[in-house]
Formats: structure tokens, C-alpha cells, sequence
């Protein structure tokens, strides 16, 4: 059903891409549908791994299950890692079918290449730094409101827009996300340009391992501070 | 063994639990006590490394909460009061199987485990049933089958009872007394308290977050062998009074122009020697019972602060 939904929306852009561009080079709004259609794609799976702790976390409160995971001997970042990771290769099943459909119905090509997974992994682990610092925040405050939806709109917002037309000094905050210049490298990769500069993959890597780092250190201090409030229950 | 050393949790200016000292042997099988708001739960939960003591350490089998918190927590398994503790969606095996595999139970000791407890608790014709759509008794079935599945050396039992029918209260009570004779510690904090009574060999009371009564069931069982009346007179005066205490174990009430006087007795003969002291004092008896002493009497009067005669007496004569 997920599949269904992520489908018609992207159907929706596509038409209204085709719709209003119809004037500019068939070439041109082939690079257009194929930066959106990568951008989409790469949203569609980050943005459940950005919610994944805060939802995890959520629901088991709710359930009333929490404390009972936490009378372990394994961390309960640990469980929630292991969970990601399954979740994660569950949303890849999810993916490829969408990828499929989309790659079928707006007949553009999309190469997955080593350089490809490279990256995705790597975006990977900094989505997943950002998704422990919200499930921290819930782990506090037991109730966060918008802000993993917030944070899942900006990257859509960054994903389907040419972040190259923006300013210098917005780019830079905008690249400060661990999405964004991901996005934009994968991008360029799938619109033809094989080239990957090594200063990028560094960057990448420089800027998921600080979201990775900071996002447990940020979980396990809210698990001690949550822990010494004794709020586990207080839901 | 468990051993709680000066356990304390202390939130902004109110301490909770205040410098908790007890050691739990194997085999033993607690009945936590206290009213509403005593401290129970916190220092349950600070057992199972959910709440961080404030000071103080929990050990358990010669690990520290502290200092070796995973092989701390390899031993200790729990049912929480007021949580669901098992996921509703789930049947009782797979809420077993997914607990232990959480807790690193391999497959093959996780069906021995399993067959185990379905059968303990009566589980077979539930065992693939949503836990949403069985009963509350069964739910808590399952949910101490979870609890035991990694077989742990303690068990913290949080108002097992809760909302209970009778069959379901004694089938657990049964169990938790075949699980007793195990080697491990069993914990349970109720406001049953003819449940602990009749499960437990050992009471801790705790007030405010301080212990106040620690002892084993066979002191308690002393009392209700005890007899004791109730006799109401006129106001007794203050010398009396203390002849009275002098030569009798009693506890007296004043109201503003009688006295109810409790007296605890060894034997009903010595009623007769107290009545005839009444009687050589020109006391007349208004009115006169027997009670027998109960749990729920004692915990009362612990709770109630009643460091009366009856209890400090018989406790330094044993």
C-alpha cells in the first residue's frame, strides 16, 4: 500500500514536470525526471530511517513494552540498531519494487553502480545519527510532535530541488544535513557524470560519521538522563 | 543472593528511598510492603536498572548494578505493575521466543524454555493466540513466562494479581511457590496481603522510603498465634497505666473519657489474671473482644508508626 502511495505522488510530479516543461529539450527533461526520480526514491528510504528510533521508541511506550526491553544486558541502542537494520533491508524490498514502477512508467534509466551503494551506505549511517539524536529527544520527552516529519519535509524540499541554484552560504547550512549533498552527489551520478570527486566521498564520510558519533552519544546521555528522572513509565 | 547497600533515590528534595540495607538469600521468596507512595516501585525498578540510584548499590549473585550492570542484568527478569510487559499483537510463544531471543537465548534451550512454561501455566490451547484477545490472568501468565524465559536468579514481581479472578491467583500462587524452591530469589510487592502470607518466608515493610520491618514470615505466623483482646473501661490514669505496662504486654488507646486497652497474651488463661488486676483496681470493663492478629494488623501498625510494646517486646524475646 506504502508502495501505491509513494507511486502516485511521484506520478503526480512527473506529470506536472512534463506538463510544464514540455517546451525545453526532451534531453533536458530526461536529467530533470531523472534528478527527481533519484531524489524521490533516496527520500522515500531515508525518511523512515530519520523517524525509525522515534517511532520505534514511541510505540513500544505505548505499549507499555519499553521497560520490559530495557531489562537486558544488551543496550537498548544495541536492540534498536539491530532493528534498523532489519528494518532497513526491509525498506530496500520496499524500494526496488517502487524504483521498478517509476524507472517503467517515466522511462528514465537508473544505473546502480558500486560508487551508488558506496553512497547510499554511507547516507545511511549519517540518517542513522540523526534518527538516535530524535529518539533521544523522545526518550526525554516521550512525545516530540512534528519534528521527524519536519525534518522528513526539508529533505524532500532538498531531494527534488536543484541545490545548485541556490546562494553559496545556504548551500553550505543545507549541506550540513547528512542528506543533502548525498542526494546531489547521486544525482549527478545517475544524470550522466561518472566522475565522483574524492573530496565529496570525504566529505560524506566526515559528515555521517559526526551524525553517527554525536547521535549516540546524544542517545546514551537522554538514556542516562531519562533513566535518573526514572520517566520511562511516565508516558 | 541479592544485596542492596544503602540504597537511595532521592528526586529534587524528597528522598524515595532512603538508605535501603538488605541482603535476600537464595530460595527466598520476599513480600515487599508499604502503602501507596513508600518507595516499593522505585526501588523495583532501580533493581531492574531502570531508575539510577541516587546512592547506593544493588548486588545480585556478585555483580554490581553499578559496576558490571550487563552480567547484573543477565540475572534479573521482572513483571512491572501498570505496563502490558508483552506485546499484545504477538501470541505467547513468539512474545517467548522474541524476549529471549533479546536476551541472546539460543533457539533450541528457547523451545525447551517455551515448552516449559506453556505447560507450567497452562498455556496449550492459547500458545498461538494473540495475547490481545486472551484474559488479564492469562496475559500475566505470559507475561512471567517472558519474564523467566533467559532463567534468571531473581525475579521482581510487581503486583502479580492485579486485576486477577481466584483460579488465576492461585494457579500463580502455586507456581511461584514451585518456582521458590528453585534456586532463586522471588521478590513480589502486593497489596494482597493474604497472598504474600501465604507465598513468602520472609516481609520487608518500607514507609516513606525507609525499611521498617524486615522478618521472616515464621515472626509473623508467632502473632497470630498470639491471643488478644480488646477491653474498653473507663479513663485510666497515668500510674496505672504504668503498672499495667510493667506487668502485662499492652498497648493503650485514651479517647476523652474511656480507654481501650490491648493486651496480647500467650496463653487464655492469663486473661484471668488480667481481669482480676482490673478488678482490684476498681476498673469496670465497658466492653471486651478477642481478635486474632492478621498481616494486614501488623502492616498497619508498622505503617501507622505503632512502636508499641507488642512488637518491640516479642521482637526482643525472640
Amino acid at each position: 500500500m506504502d508502495v501505491l502511495v509513494y507511486y502516485i505522488l511521484f506520478m503526480g510530479l512527473y506529470i506536472f514536470i512534463k506538463t510544464n516543461m514540455s517546451k525545453m529539450p526532451m534531453e533536458e527533461i530526461n536529467r530533470i525526471i531523472t534528478a527527481q526520480l533519484v531524489g524521490y526514491i533516496c527520500w522515500f528510504f531515508f525518511s523512515f530511517t530519520i523517524s525509525f528510533m522515534n517511532n520505534g521508541i514511541y510505540r513500544e511506550l505505548l505499549e507499555g513494552t519499553f521497560e520490559q526491553v530495557c531489562i537486558n544486558h544488551h543496550s537498548i541502542l544495541k536492540i534498536f540498531v539491530i532493528r534498523l537494520i532489519v528494518y532497513s533491508i526491509r525498506n530496500i524490498m520496499l524500494m526496488l519494487p517502487l524504483a521498478f514502477l517509476l524507472v517503467i512508467s517515466t522511462k528514465v534509466k537508473l544505473n546502480i553502480t558500486v560508487h551508488t551503494l558506496i553512497i547510499f551506505l554511507i547516507t545511511l549511517l549519517g540518517m542513522a545519527g540523526l534518527s538516535f539524536i530524535i529518539g533521544g529527544v523522545t526518550l526525554v520527552y516521550k512525545n516530540v510532535g512534528q519534528l521527524p516529519f519536519i525534518i522528513s519535509i526539508i529533505f524532500l524540499g532538498t531531494s527534488i530541488t536543484d541545490l545548485s541554484i541556490l546562494p553559496p552560504k545556504l548551500q553550505k547550512i543545507i549541506y550540513s544535513f547528512p542528506f543533502a549533498k548525498s542526494v546531489d552527489v547521486l544525482k549527478n551520478l545517475e544524470s550522466g557524470n561518472q566522475i565522483i570527486l574524492k573530496d565529496e566521498i570525504i566529505f560524506l564520510l566526515i559528515n555521517s560519521s559526526i551524525y553517527l558519533i554525536i547521535g549516540i552519544i546524544f542517545f546514551k546521555k537522554s538514556f542516562k538522563k531519562a533513566s535518573n528522572q526514572g520517566s520511562f513509565s511516565r508516558f | 543472593m541479592l544485596i542492596y547497600n544503602m540504597l537511595s533515590k532521592k528526586y529534587k528534595d524528597k528522598r524515595v528511598v532512603d538508605n535501603l540495607d538488605i541482603r535476600i538469600n537464595e530460595k527466598d521468596i520476599v513480600g515487599f510492603l508499604g502503602p501507596n507512595g513508600a518507595g516499593k516501585t522505585t526501588t523495583i525498578k532501580m533493581s531492574c536498572g531502570l531508575i539510577t540510584p541516587t546512592s547506593g548499590d544493588i548486588e545480585c549473585y556478585g555483580y554490581s548494578l553499578k559496576e558490571h550492570r550487563n552480567h547484573y542484568l543477565k540475572n534479573i527478569g521482572a513483571v512491572l505493575e501498570g505496563n502490558r510487559n508483552i506485546y499484545w499483537k504477538l501470541s505467547p510463544v513468539e512474545n517467548m521466543e522474541y524476549f529471549a531471543g533479546i536476551k541472546g537465548i539460543g533457539r533450541k534451550k528457547v523451545k525447551n524454555q517455551i515448552d516449559k512454561y506453556i505447560e507450567m501455566f497452562d498455556l496449550k490451547e492459547k500458545r498461538n493466540i494473540e495475547c490481545g484477545k486472551l484474559s488479564r490472568g492469562m496475559q500475566q501468565k505470559v507475561a512471567i513466562s517472558c519474564s523467566l524465559i533467559h532463567d534468571p536468579k531473581v525475579l521482581f514481581l510487581d503486583e502479580p494479581t492485579l486485576g486477577l479472578d481466584i483460579h488465576s491467583v492461585l494457579l500463580i500462587r502455586e507456581t511461584l511457590k514451585q518456582l521458590g524452591e528453585e534456586e532463586r530469589v522471588i521478590i513480589i510487592t502486593s497489596h494482597d496481603l493474604n497472598f504474600i502470607s501465604s507465598l513468602c518466608n520472609r516481609i520487608i515493610i518500607i514507609n516513606n522510603g525507609l525499611k521498617v520491618l524486615d522478618e521472616n514470615i515464621g515472626f509473623l505466623k508467632n502473632y497470630s498465634e498470639d491471643i488478644i483482646y480488646i477491653i474498653k473501661t473507663k479513663r485510666i490514669g497515668e500510674n496505672l497505666k504504668k503498672d499495667m505496662q510493667r506487668k502485662f504486654t499492652i498497648y493503650i488507646k485514651d479517647y476523652e473519657d474511656t480507654s481501650e486497652i490491648e493486651i496480647m497474651l500467650d496463653s487464655e488463661n492469663k486473661i484471668h489474671d488480667f481481669l482480676h488486676f482490673l478488678k482490684i483496681n476498681n476498673i469496670n470493663i465497658k466492653d471486651m473482644y478477642k481478635v486474632k492478629i492478621e498481616l494486614e494488623d501488623i502492616f498497619t501498625k508498622v505503617i501507622n508508626n505503632r512502636e508499641n510494646n507488642i512488637l518491640t517486646t516479642k521482637s526482643s524475646s525472640d
